[in-house]
């Protein structure tokens, strides 16, 4: 089933003489992990900004073309009703970031979602034990490190369990293990039918993907 | 003893209120120990006095000074003495005291707040019927002071690297200084604040008009009792002091 596509996209951003993309075209299926790849400037996060929303909601430029999120015109929606859909990831974990305890920030997407406090709960739970790291339930979103932060926002994203996840280098800055217990996740939620952007740098990560999207080859 | 927030929220109110509105010496002494004591309740005994000292002894300068000016711009009363055009009276004294433990008074009962996670203020406030929406801005607000504490800081910690010290500035090239590092901060604060919305808007911020919470608070009925209290006392002040 397509969950997502792109069709005849075109878009610039404001002020700037270049197009990143002149005619992208592409679709996602339910359960497809497509890795995005590309040089710097390429439009990799771009792209993903494209796909949430950001792009031309928050960040201006021209963009025309098609985003169909399950058959349904994204361009019509807001970004709350975006979300239903799609998670992102952003490179810089402080953009996600609002509350000053992990324990909140975990259920803040769940409790708009109106979740029952019950199934929060168990998720929070379930996904802290996952990742190992339960002791920073209750620490200090501020005093976190860059990678620890990562972590928080990817365990956030995986609670409130979209269709499709967006994310954007999110294995910089982890710990082995760590990557290792990501990918395992993402593997098993595939399985399920959810659908992964995975933007990384790294050849080390194309075993995942069965779909590679790469930027360096759009005509620009 | 452990009160819920609505409950310190309602002391704290009560108290900053009565002080605003009575210029007396005396009511300004037992609202400033009732500050304390309360403080000395809420957690065990040696933290509270440590917070206490901890964010008085940076504000003896600027007490200081509130007396000062209190003091010597206060007319009425006999002249204790007088320097140069300025005469220091006894009403500009006391005035000067009042204001002075004012202050004081309201950074002690702040402090009952200073700890608490902001989920927990939204409670409160959903509690009292506030727009969500409203609290959430309180609390992002609080979470948001220390980041932009954090990255002035950064900023100081670069212009160290390159060689400037501050504090060893004239106050022309420190206020120089302090425009070199404000725009950089100022900017990326704004270009956060845009990601932070879309990102907040994208973990389903205002999706639905109502939300669940993963915690819901309380009234004990120590606070149910303590609350009535305070409207009764405050009620009585206010009619009959």
């Amino acid at each position: 089933m397509k969950v997502l596509e792109l069709k005849h996209v075109r878009f610039r951003y404001k002020n700037r003489g270049n197009y990143i993309f002149k005619d992208l075209n592409l679709s996602a299926d339910s359960g497809d992990i497509i890795l995005v790849k590309g040089a710097s400037g390429k439009g990799k996060t771009s792209l993903l900004n494209i796909i949430c929303g950001i792009i031309p909601r928050i960040i201006d430029g021209d963009l025309s073309g098609e985003v169909l999120l399950q058959q349904r015109d994204q361009s019509i929606m807001n970004l709350p009703e975006i979300s239903t859909y799609v998670s992102i990831m952003m490179q810089l974990p402080d953009y996600q970031l609002f509350f000053p305890i992990v324990e909140e920030e975990l259920a803040f997407g769940a409790e708009n979602m109106k979740i029952p406090p019950q199934k929060i709960e168990q998720k929070i739970q379930e996904i802290l034990q996952y990742f190992s790291i339960e002791n920073l339930r209750y620490c200090e979103t501020n005093s976190l490190s860059f990678g620890q932060k990562k972590m928080i926002i990817l365990s956030a994203l995986f609670i409130l369990s979209p269709q499709i996840f967006l994310l954007d280098e999110p294995f910089n800055g982890l710990q082995e293990n760590q990557i290792d217990k990501i990918i395992s996740r993402i593997k098993n939620y595939a399985s399920e039918g959810k659908t992964f952007f995975i933007v990384e740098h790294f050849d080390r990560f194309c075993g995942i993907a069965n779909k590679e999207i790469n930027l360096d080859s759009y005509e620009k | 003893m452990k009160l819920n927030l609505r409950t310190l929220l309602i002391l704290v109110i009560a108290i900053t209120s009565l002080s605003v509105i009575y210029q007396d010496l005396k009511i300004q002494v037992t609202l400033l120990v009732l500050s304390i004591s309360l403080n000395f309740l809420s957690k065990n005994f040696r933290r509270s006095f440590q917070r206490i000292y901890s964010r008085l002894k940076k504000m003896p300068k600027l007490i200081f000074t509130i007396f000062i000016f209190q003091t010597l711009f206060r007319k009425g009363g006999k002249e204790v003495f007088a320097i140069w055009k300025f005469s220091c009276t006894t009403e500009g004294l006391s005035y000067g005291a009042i204001a002075s433990i004012r202050f004081t008074m309201i950074i002690v009962i702040a402090g009952l707040l200073f700890d608490i996670p902001s989920s927990k203020f939204m409670i409160a406030f959903r509690k009292w019927k506030f727009p969500y929406e409203i609290s959430f801005l309180v609390a992002s607000v609080i979470h948001f002071i220390p980041l932009m504490g954090k990255e002035i800081l950064h900023s100081r910690e670069a212009l160290y690297l390159k060689g400037i010290e501050i504090e060893n500035l004239t106050m022309r090239n420190r206020i120089k200084a302090f425009i070199t590092l404000i725009f950089p901060i100022l900017a990326r604060s704004i270009i956060r604040v845009k990601y932070m919305a879309a990102s907040l808007e994208l973990r389903g911020f205002r999706l639905f008009k109502n939300r669940t919470y993963l915690h819901d608070n309380y009234l004990s009925k120590l606070d149910v009792l303590i609350q009535i209290l305070v409207g009764i006392i405050f009620t009585t002040c206010v009619i009959f002091l």
